[in-house]
């Protein structure tokens, strides 16, 4: 195994060791452990890409692993995009009612 | 003198009746000047700052207004949405007028606005830079521009045939608060606003107002790149 091997390697153990301590929900956890071990596979062991990639009708292993990387990440932002709109709209709720019940008044008004 | 016999028109009560929204971020520069004029012709504001980090808000309350504060910076739609919770929630007001803070409108344009309310020949009343002749002069061509682009746009997207589609001047019935919910929270609220009027069938029509394109107005309008971020908002319906 070469040097390269063993950091990427141990880049990857630490990020699965982060999001494995995080809050995250138990179904995008699942899925980032087995696209984590996936990736640690085709670190190890280069030409499994490439087999994969010869029996699924793509030419190298480079280009499948391109592929997947492109799938995971638009998933990724897809899914935290959507979890940013929900955590906007209830800010907008909280914010809005608590402008609502604390209402100031100027000169002449409301006193 | 046209503004002058409509306001003629416009019996001291429905002036009592009338709420004034104005969504504010930074603008101690002109929200005083705004403020001035709409309590000296005695209409009840509401003014809703968006988390400003000037003297905003220490200038509103010299004045006759009710503040609404943001502790977060959400956007125009928002703040003017939350101003639409109030007035339903607290106030027994029958006509709704959104105003901007830049100084951009025209205090003498709302009688316009809030004549066809009155008389219940219409439910909305959407300020039309474009139906005065005398308007028009001083708007930058990217301004121009973009406001084509909306035109086309609203066109396409509600069938609605307006001449204005991005003026913040307009003025609505209380009943239309029930059904019109903005929720987006940036600037694309103003096309919003629009596809439920369509959606509801609600009966609109178009006033004509005056915009003031002063560079204070310049510098806090919108420009075309813009314009790209509500298109953006309208499509993946961000808030």
């Amino acid at each position: 195994m070469t040097f390269f091997q063993i950091i990427i390697i141990l880049l990857i153990l630490v990020s699965l060791i982060l999001i494995n301590r995080s809050k995250v929900h138990l179904v995008e956890r699942t899925l980032f452990i087995i696209v984590t071990i996936g990736g640690i596979f085709l670190v190890i062991f280069p030409e499994l890409a490439s087999k994969v990639a010869h029996l699924v009708g793509i030419g190298r292993g480079s280009d499948l692993i391109l592929y997947l990387f492109t799938v995971f990440s638009w998933f990724w932002f897809t899914a935290i995009s959507a979890k940013m709109r929900r955590t906007n709209s209830i800010l907008t709720i909280i914010v809005r009612a608590n402008a609502i019940d604390n209402p100031l008044f100027g000169d002449n008004k409301g006193n | 003198m046209k503004t002058i016999e409509t306001e003629d028109k416009i019996r001291p009560e429905i002036i009592q009746e009338t709420w004034v929204v104005i969504s504010a971020f930074n603008e101690e520069e002109s929200i005083g000047e705004v403020l001035s004029k709409l309590a000296e012709k005695g209409y009840h504001i509401i003014i809703v700052d968006d988390c400003s980090t000037d003297q905003t808000s220490k200038v509103a309350l010299d004045f006759p207004v009710t503040l609404l504060k943001h502790l977060v910076n959400l956007g125009q739609g928002a703040a003017i949405q939350t101003g639409f919770d109030y007035i339903l929630k607290h106030t027994d007001a029958k006509y709704i007028i959104t105003f901007d803070a830049d100084g951009q409108h025209d205090v003498d344009d709302i009688p316009g606005l809030l004549l066809p309310l009155a008389t219940g020949k219409s439910d909305v009343a959407l300020g039309s830079r474009f139906l005065r002749s005398t308007t028009g002069s001083g708007m930058p061509k990217s301004k121009m521009i973009t406001l084509q682009l909306g035109l086309i746009f609203t066109r396409i997207s509600t069938g609605l045939k307006l001449t204005d589609t991005h003026n913040g001047l307009r003025g609505m019935k209380r009943d239309v608060l029930n059904k019109i919910k903005i929720e987006q929270n940036r600037m694309a609220h103003a096309s919003e606003i629009l596809t439920q009027i369509a959606q509801h069938k609600i009966r609109y029509c178009e006033v004509p107002v005056t915009i003031r394109y002063t560079p204070y107005s310049k510098k806090k309008g919108q420009s075309i790149f813009n314009s790209l971020n509500i298109l953006w908002d309208l499509f993946i319906g961000k808030k």
